[in-house]
């Protein structure tokens, strides 16, 4: 299993940065696992069922089977996730389609020049503007 | 230890970590290289300021990497292996990390960026490594002056590599 940018895995430990709490959550993947895989991590934005004001994006239970009710992907809340805390059947649970893709990138972009988190380094930055701009077709 | 002495002990870890038994003087100026014209494109800023690389025969090489190199060695950091090769005219140096990695200088952000464009490059054959270092928009312009004569020692000049445009900060203000 190896991971990519827009990849939904499910952790039955998801460890947030900032506060150290634990939680059972979907993660969107925001960096290949080839950019963490030595710091035994992933730079995951969490998914939960509440919507944040701005930096969120609706994912459809409609579109993702994997989710009962609607979910949003905060772009405000980044975290890198160790790999430990996967939950132990297939991952990923699923992977953003195309047009949630585009969706995402734009709300991902804005939040890394806005959001002063972990990703607001001009190095983790670059990564991720590079990679999603590269699953995008556009590098 | 140097920003560049760290740059070479990252790559040279990392290639081990890859199971690549050592590197060669060749992969040692193209990968930091690449790295600066990346970190410019993306990041918006040199990863290693003050280094200067120059147009030699095969692309882009640099005295500061010589030194720096030379420099482990003595430190016990790198051992050297010189072989030569029976149909090959010269003489191929191969790096490898001598003793655990020391402390090094970067930030999280700066290993993470690292270890994503060393992945892709440390995985590529020299002749695909060759090709993305005169793919690069300084090497273009170069050539391009060149009109087929080499003009070896030539200072590289960055400034035609552009900051891309999703790397622009055009939000902080309008927030």
């Amino acid at each position: 299993m190896s991971f990519s940018v827009g990849d939904i895995p499910f952790f039955r430990e998801y460890q947030f940065t900032d506060t150290g709490g634990i939680a059972r959550h979907f993660g969107l993947v925001l960096l290949p696992e080839t950019a963490t895989k030595y710091q035994g991590s992933l730079l995951c934005c969490v998914i939960t069922s509440r919507k944040t004001k701005r930096w969120s994006l609706i994912l459809k239970s409609s579109s993702y089977s994997c989710f009962r009710h609607n979910s949003y992907a905060c772009f405000d809340k980044k975290d890198l996730v160790s790999m430990s805390g996967l939950e132990n059947s297939q991952q990923p649970k699923t992977k953003l389609n195309e047009d949630d893709f585009k969706r995402a990138y734009k709300i991902l972009k804005k939040s890394l020049f806005v959001i002063k988190d972990l990703a607001y380094d001009p190095f983790m930055r670059a990564v991720i503007i590079y990679e999603w701009k590269k699953a995008l077709g556009l590098v | 230890m140097s920003r560049l002495e760290d740059l070479i002990l990252f790559i040279l870890d990392r290639a081990h970590k890859m199971g690549i038994k050592d590197l060669s003087s060749f992969q040692l100026f193209k990968i930091p290289y690449i790295i600066q014209v990346l970190s410019l494109k993306y990041a918006g800023k040199e990863f290693l300021p003050g280094t200067v690389f120059v147009r030699d025969k095969n692309g882009p090489i640099s005295t500061d990497i010589y030194s720096s190199i030379d420099n482990l060695i003595t430190k016990g950091y790198i051992d050297l292996d010189i072989s030569k090769k029976q149909n090959y005219e010269f003489k191929r140096h191969g790096h490898k990390l001598a003793k655990k990695l020391p402390k090094l200088s970067f930030n999280q952000g700066e290993v993470i960026f690292l270890d994503n464009f060393l992945s892709e490059l440390l995985s590529l054959s020299q002749m695909k490594l060759k090709k993305y270092a005169y793919s690069t928009e300084p090497m273009k312009e170069i050539t391009k002056e060149e009109k087929g004569q080499i003009k070896k020692g030539t200072v590289i000049n960055f400034s035609s590599v552009l900051v891309d445009p999703d790397v622009v900060d055009t939000y902080t203000d309008t927030v």
